[in-house]
């Protein structure tokens, strides 16, 4: 099995949020494409990742393999990787795994393959009443306002605008008018309000930069569901409310 | 096995204040224990995942991060918990009562996903996940996985749980209660626990003993040997500071060792590694990377357990320093450094196995003669300084040698036959003679505070005294003893606000018995040290009751405090024993110095 992710920071993103939720991942790689999904143990957040092997260069995969790894350790392996820097995962003997950093210098780790319990996760069938794209600099720059003074973000949204808002010693109100330059899609079907926690918001939003745009789906005491693309590849982050 | 039912329980324990309750409804909690379990059962009751011997990381969840874990579970803002925490006094309570107002959803409620209830195995694994997790991001990971635990759980379940993380699980158990209820639950007989504590006390692990029991039944016990990498419960020794009452107790000879004031050490050697356990059986090895040295080079055993004294000593002159010396020491960051800057030496002074046999169960002479069969002794290491005395005369003449050598006093040895290593037993084979004793109440007392009083005039609505009490290890309980109001500075009563709001309880505990009914009473968790003018009888305090008059306790007159005494344990407090013993020597000074008088 070899597979080279071509842009090695998007690869870096995907895994500095992820070792924010979990200590231990797995990879599985197969035919289609390659697929993360995990779970915090707090049952809070969850974060799949979706890549389809017609986005890589090199996709050599004769059966289903599963990388399983402590995630803190792999970020930091890829500590240092730069913008044009590639990323090869291949299997390596006695059932270790390899990694190279290809770039201006190149660096390899030989790491253990070790064995990770993959969540039972049925498919996400929920609905939304607030599907809103956003520039996702923009949200994050809003979250961590709003977050500088409460550890919940309130996120509402009516037919005209969306807020995010927070409560702690003062009040703060972030509001992004439906006609803002930063909305490419502004659907919503009611009035919709929910609170999701601020520090697991800004563990995710660090993947802003893989994405220009986010969508943005929620609806009143139900989950956040957060969707980046980047790169062919699709990352969903779903948050659930808090009271 | 759920959870539930361990929390119900602990709800049930936690409001009896009778031992003999305590004991019945803890023994029908293990009878519902799923025997594979019940080693966790027992480590959770007793606040801890492992013995502390392993040497194996804490939880390391300190009050700020538990709050965070519980705003996460429950949405409750930080604030929020922490203005109920100030009125309620305890965070266990506070979530479940925030947890039966909030109703929390995870994710998986709306993914359809099926969460199971709590088990005893689910919250035990993910407790020790969070106390071996280390490395980058581990904090937040420790607390996200707390906060699986606090949403999954029961308003009750996660009251216990929060308590359990904050190492205040106040259920009122110990280990003679868990003993006596394994005993009457594995063997139908509470007098069994004699065998189950000799065992104990031979392998400080009661976990592994309760699984030995379920398991191989009260036999297998009686058959439990010392095992080296599992330290012993050490032999304690009585104090008495006559030198001829103590000639008479151990029947005219005795082999008398210097009592050196250093760190008591129990060192081990299993499979070619050598590890040292302190008085309270943690591993202190690597406190002591010198020491492991030394006795790697001196003592010539495969497998051993020993005993000695590690005494800090002046790096020019090699003379012996203060106790002071080695916490100097043990402040220290850099433990290499420190081993240059504060040196120690090694005083064997008793061995309880070797090369696979069991020496506990052989006499004094017989252990001696075995350790000074294994140690070359050089410059760090030696056999403690002893002689056999058989008359008063010899016993003064060594004294008064160890005391001018830098020495506290000196221990008395029975060299009896049945003179065996008494494993966790203070009695009368080992004698401590110290040079304060021969004043009247020159000597401080350890007590364990177990309520507290507010203060009137300037030290008005904060608690400005203490209850304290002395251990009655007979019936394992604290009796009170005294009230202590004077010798606190500010920052010693700023000191006390915060151990009354760590310790503080609704009721009595079931483990202490008082007759004042102080304003807020306290776990008994904290020892401090006092100095009194003398020992009185008293009718105000239960502590030593009946013993000289019916009725009548005893009472140190004009108790001030001198200092915390975090490196004890409750039950290492002064002993009932100890005290009747002082009030005896004092009132026998007393009528001396009148017959002086008269002639």
């Amino acid at each position: 099995m070899k597979v080279i992710f071509d842009n090695g920071l998007v690869l870096k993103s995907i895994l500095d949020s992820l070792s924010r939720l979990v200590d231990e991942a797995a990879i599985g790689i197969n035919e289609k494409g390659i697929l993360i999904k995990a779970m915090d143990p707090a049952h809070i957040a969850l974060l799949t990742v979706e890549i389809p092997r017609e986005v890589f260069t090199t996709y050599e995969v004769e059966e289903p393999f599963t990388f399983g790894f402590n995630t803190h350790y792999v970020n930091r392996l890829l500590r240092g990787i730069s913008k044009g820097d590639k990323v090869a995962i291949a299997s390596a003997e006695f059932g270790d795994v390899r990694i190279d950093v290809i770039g201006m210098i190149n660096r390899k780790y030989v790491i253990k393959n070790l064995e990770v319990t993959v969540p039972d996760i049925p498919e996400i069938r929920l609905e939304f009443d607030a599907k809103i794209s956003l520039n996702s600099e923009e949200l994050k720059k809003g979250v961590e306002r709003v977050s500088s003074i409460s550890p919940g973000v309130t996120f509402y949204a009516d037919e005209s605008e969306f807020k995010l808002m927070g409560t702690g010693e003062s009040e703060v109100v972030v509001e992004i008018p439906k006609e803002a330059e930063a909305v490419k899609l502004y659907e919503v079907s009611k009035e919709v309000v929910s609170k999701y926690s601020a520090d697991y918001l800004n563990d995710v939003l660090n993947m802003s930069r893989i994405s220009e745009y986010v969508d943005v789906n929620f609806s009143s005491q139900k989950p956040l569901m957060l969707d980046f693309e980047a790169e062919g590849g699709k990352v969903k982050y779903l948050l659930a409310p808090q009271q | 096995m759920d959870f539930k039912i361990v929390a119900e329980y602990f709800d049930r324990l936690e409001k009896i204040s009778s031992r003999i309750q305590l004991t019945n409804l803890l023994s029908e909690l293990f009878l519902k224990t799923d025997k594979q379990h019940v080693d966790k059962i027992i480590y959770i009751i007793q606040g801890k995942l492992w013995p502390d011997f392993l040497g194996m990381p804490e939880l390391g969840i300190g009050e700020r991060f538990i709050i965070k874990a519980v705003e996460a579970a429950t949405g409750i803002s930080e604030s929020s918990i922490d203005k109920r925490l100030n009125e309620v006094g305890d965070l266990g309570e506070v979530v479940a009562e925030l947890k039966g107002k909030v109703d929390s959803k995870s994710l998986s409620t709306f993914l359809g996903i099926n969460q199971n209830s709590l088990t005893v195995e689910m919250v035990y694994d993910t407790l020790t996940r969070i106390a071996t997790m280390t490395g980058e991001r581990s904090r937040d990971l420790k607390i996200k996985l707390l906060t699986g635990l606090i949403k999954q759980s029961s308003p009750l379940e996660a009251k216990y749980i929060v308590r359990f993380v904050e190492g205040k699980l106040r259920v009122g158990i110990g280990d003679s209660t868990i003993i006596d209820a394994m005993a009457l639950a594995y063997t139908g007989e509470q007098q069994n626990s004699e065998i189950i504590e000799r065992a104990y006390n031979l392998r400080a692990d009661l976990g592994t003993i309760a699984k030995i029991l379920v398991k191989d039944g009260i036999e297998a016990i009686k058959n439990v040997k010392p095992e080296p990498g599992i330290p012993i419960r050490p032999m304690l020794a009585e104090r008495l500071s006559e030198p001829s009452e103590i000639i008479t107790k151990v029947n005219g000879r005795a082999l008398v060792d210097y009592k050196y004031d250093g760190e008591r050490g129990q060192i081990h050697r299993r499979e070619g590694k050598t590890f040292i356990y302190s008085r309270r059986l943690e591993n202190i090895s690597s406190q002591y990377p010198d020491v492991v040295e030394y006795i790697n080079k001196s003592v010539k055993a495969n497998n051993f357990i020993i005993e000695g004294e590690i005494v800090a000593i002046d790096p020019e002159s090699q003379e012996m320093r203060p106790f002071q010396e080695l916490m100097h020491r043990k402040r220290k960051n850099d433990i290499h450094s420190a081993v240059k800057e504060y040196p120690v030496k090694v005083f064997l002074f008793d061995l309880m196995f070797l090369n696979d046999e069991d020496y506990t169960v052989k006499g004094q002479l017989e252990r001696r003669k075995a350790l000074e069969g294994i140690v070359e002794q050089n410059e760090n290491v030696t056999i403690a300084n002893s002689v056999i005395v058989s008359n008063v005369t010899e016993l003064e003449r060594f004294f008064y040698q160890a005391i001018n050598e830098g020495a506290e006093g000196v221990m008395v040895k029975s060299i009896s036959e049945d003179s065996k290593y008494q494993a966790g037993a203070r009695g009368w084979q080992w004698i401590k003679l110290k040079r304060d004793y021969r004043n009247e109440m020159a000597d401080t007392l350890d007590l364990v505070a177990v309520g507290a009083f507010y203060g009137r005039g300037k030290r008005g609505g904060i608690y400005s005294s203490v209850l304290a009490a002395a251990y009655n290890p007979h019936k394992d309980v604290f009796e009170a003893l005294c009230k202590v109001a004077s010798g606190f500075s500010e920052d010693d009563l700023a000191e006390l606000q915060k151990r009354i709001l760590q310790w503080r309880r609704e009721n009595k505990h079931p483990r202490v018995e008082s007759k004042l009914e102080p304003d807020i009473w306290l776990e008994p968790a904290v020892l401090m040290e006092i100095r009194g003018a003398e020992l009185t009888l008293s009718l105000n305090h239960p502590c030593c009751s009946d013993v000289f008059k019916k009725d009548v306790g005893l009472s140190v007159r004009f108790p001030r405090f001198i200092r915390w005494r975090d490196d004890k344990s409750p039950e290492d407090a002064t002993t009932t024993d100890e005290i009747i013993e002082m009030y005896n020597n004092s009132r026998m000074e007393i009528k001396s110095e009148s017959s002086e008088e008269a002639t």
